[in-house]
């Protein structure tokens, strides 16, 4: 997980509230000119680093970005022809390819770095409360916290079962079709019983009043202040506005 | 409190269904480092996406996709949570095939996910191209430049490098999906009784 533990007053701040910022941002990746785009996000770096989470950040989006902007730019720059082209050394550039890869670029950055703020300071079982907090049914939070909590045994389950049909000589060094006869073998049994205990499972989880009520209580709520639910109305507003400015 | 079976047992998303569908999504997320370390050219990464739509049917399948992408997005990667729509795309259609009998031979099976992997391509491209400029950050995006280089539009060059990139890995995906259901219980059918459309 890239959750990295802090007291910065992103950490601190509801997951609602940090989920709103989403919307605001996608309109503006819709609305607003490369610098602009580059702009909010080094802004958005810039208090990342500001508190404790700047490394992960930076480190994360140089992963993400890095091979991908080369990319964009080598193709929509020298590959898809758009407008005249210059001459630059021995290469071909095409200038409008290369102002369209800048804003596809400016538009990625932007949303990499707001989803990394929201990721690196958010649990996802707070979410899950916060969302218990907000009302919503408890389906939502189950569905959102029980996969988690179910990845290490099944992972583990499935190299076990991987590693004893290699000491059984079901080898993976017999080539493609022997590899994925151990695949068939692992993940299927695997699989295979998760959906036949699935029924008793929903017994166990019906019988602690699991759908009983609507809405659940959450025992420790993550903090949500008026201003906060003021300021997640604001982020909507914000975001319709923008895109008001894209209607002709 | 009541024994007798509740409202929420006959709905589309029983317990037992949210339970199958986390359980699938943590099949998703769970089976990437198993399949590495085999170094396979597939990525399995949607088992139990495929899983859920044949079990229980397209919509359970379209959740199931969806879930595990924002999940992914949420944990590790957000540029993965913007391709949630295709992870969803291929439980929907998943759910489709099963309930037209695709899922109830093996070679109805390796069909299924050849058509799957189309029509994820038609969901992915358009995200590619606007958020990524049509470009993976992978080895597949020689194939793409190589196609735009012999004069294929920016649309097919991206289409067709996601078409064969996800071909193999369909129907690998399909044909153990086929094999995990054949192995079921037929009473099975009793808990999810969308499974009889695969069952018989």
């Amino acid at each position: 997980m890239l959750f990295a533990a802090g007291a910065s007053p992103f950490h601190r701040a509801n997951p609602l509230t940090k989920l709103m910022l989403l919307p605001p941002v996608a309109a503006a990746a819709l609305v607003w000119p490369p610098p602009v785009l580059f702009a909010l996000a080094g802004a958005m770096i810039v208090a990342a680093c500001v508190t404790t989470i700047g490394p992960v950040v930076v480190r994360r989006l140089l992963f993400v970005l890095g091979p991908a902007t080369l990319g964009i730019f080598a193709l929509h720059g020298l590959l898809i022809a758009r407008g005249e082209p210059a001459a630059v050394g021995p290469l071909s550039v095409y200038p409008d390819g290369v102002d369209h890869a800048a804003r596809v670029v400016a538009r990625l950055a932007l949303l990499v770095v707001c989803g990394l703020l929201i990721v690196v300071t958010t649990r996802p079982a707070d979410l899950a409360k916060a969302l218990d907090q907000a009302g919503l049914p408890p389906a939502f939070s189950f569905l959102l916290s029980a996969p988690l909590l179910l990845i290490d045994g099944i992972a583990e389950e499935a190299r076990t079962r991987r590693d004893v049909l290699q000491v059984r000589g079901l080898g993976a060094d017999g080539g493609i079709r022997a590899r994925l006869r151990i695949v068939w073998f692992a993940v299927g049994s695997v699989a295979q019983v998760l959906l036949t205990d699935a029924g008793s499972r929903a017994l166990a989880l019906d019988a602690r009043g699991f759908r009983s009520h609507s809405r659940r209580a959450v025992l420790e709520p993550p903090v949500d202040t008026r201003g906060q639910r003021k300021l997640r109305l604001g982020l909507l507003a914000l975001t319709g506005l923008q895109i008001l400015t894209l209607v002709p | 409190m009541s024994l007798q079976t509740s409202a929420s047992e006959t709905k589309l998303f029983a317990t037992r269904t949210l339970i199958l569908v986390a359980g699938c999504v943590a099949l998703n997320m769970a089976l990437g480092q198993t399949v590495s370390i085999l170094k396979l050219p597939v990525f399995l990464d949607s088992i139990g996406t495929m899983l859920a739509g044949v079990v229980c049917g397209p919509l359970v399948g379209l959740l199931t996709g969806l879930l595990t992408n924002l999940l992914w997005g949420l944990i590790s990667s957000p540029t993965a949570a913007a391709f949630a729509p295709v992870a969803a795309t291929i439980g929907l259609v998943a759910g489709l095939l099963a309930r037209a009998g695709f899922f109830r031979q093996p070679w109805g099976a390796a069909i299924a996910g050849g058509l799957i992997a189309v029509a994820l391509a038609f969901v992915a491209v358009p995200i590619r191209i606007y958020l990524f400029g049509g470009v993976s950050g992978s080895g597949a995006d020689f194939l793409t430049a190589y196609l735009l280089k012999i004069g294929q539009s920016l649309f097919g060059s991206v289409i067709v490098t996601v078409i064969s990139t996800n071909l193999i890995d369909k129907v690998v995906t399909a044909l153990i999906v086929w094999g995990i259901v054949k192995g079921l219980p037929g009473r099975l059918a009793g808990d999810f009784p969308f499974l009889a459309r695969t069952k018989g």
